[in-house]
């Protein structure tokens, strides 16, 4: 899984049948220090409170059709959380 | 599998129901130097892992899944072990030298700031102290 930012969305009227009623959402993969980095791609969302511009965590290859609610469902990019945080290590932080 | 060093935890309410009550942890990909090889992963824990510490990755998802107990969900990436050491040619014996480097790296490099060398070197004292507890 990555980190990734929410910058967009795509409208599909035609598509497959699999696809309906899932929000499409262009997003843009980040570094852990959050800079973007490679193309940004079209991701379902998986947890449908997604939003632009938000911190989100997206998960690739079959994986991301798991996500949904046809498993079988053709994507490759799921989003799967919403960042609330992400915290550096710190001493006794176990 | 991957080798890797735990660098940050990731908090998400909002999840998939999969990652419920389960622990992300932000893990960049190391060689077996134990130097970054570019590139890191969310991965989910189940090993109890943290604080800086090398561990294995298994990036695939049915092997995750059977891992975590799920016929089904989108989890890909899990810790599934911590390493002790690492042998062979070009490979550091222990994971303490590899710690020490990666330290070392984080002060000189222009990157790596200050908190972030302290950042991996105390959670490594803690996390021995904790180890050696258990």
């Amino acid at each position: 899984m990555q980190l990734a930012r929410v910058i967009g969305t795509v409208v599909a009227t035609v598509k497959s049948p699999s696809l309906d009623g899932v929000r499409l959402l262009i997003v843009q993969p980040l570094t852990r220090q959050l800079a973007p980095v490679g193309q940004p791609v079209v991701a379902a969302d998986a947890v449908h409170m997604a939003g632009p511009g938000e911190l989100v965590y997206i998960v690739g290859s079959r994986e991301a059709a798991e996500a949904l609610e046809d498993r079988f469902a053709p994507v490759d990019h799921a989003i799967v959380g919403i960042v609330d945080a992400v915290e550096p290590i710190r001493g006794g932080d176990r | 599998m991957k080798l890797a060093r735990v660098v940050g935890t990731v908090v998400s309410t909002i999840c998939s129901p999969i990652f419920e009550d389960r622990t992300l942890l932000l893990c960049d990909l190391v060689e077996p130097s134990g130097e970054a090889a570019g590139g890191y992963l969310i991965a989910v824990d189940t090993v109890g892992a943290g604080a800086g510490e090398l561990v294995l990755l298994l990036d695939e998802g049915t092997s995750a899944r059977q891992v975590v107990g799920a016929a089904y969900g989108p989890l890909r990436t899990v810790v599934v072990g911590i390493v002790d050491a690492v042998e062979g040619p070009g490979a550091v014996a222990r994971v303490e030298q590899a710690t020490a480097k990666a330290t070392a790296k984080g002060e000189t490099a222009a990157q790596g700031t200050k908190a972030t060398a302290k950042a991996t070197a105390k959670p490594r004292a803690a996390a021995k102290q904790g180890r050696a507890a258990r």
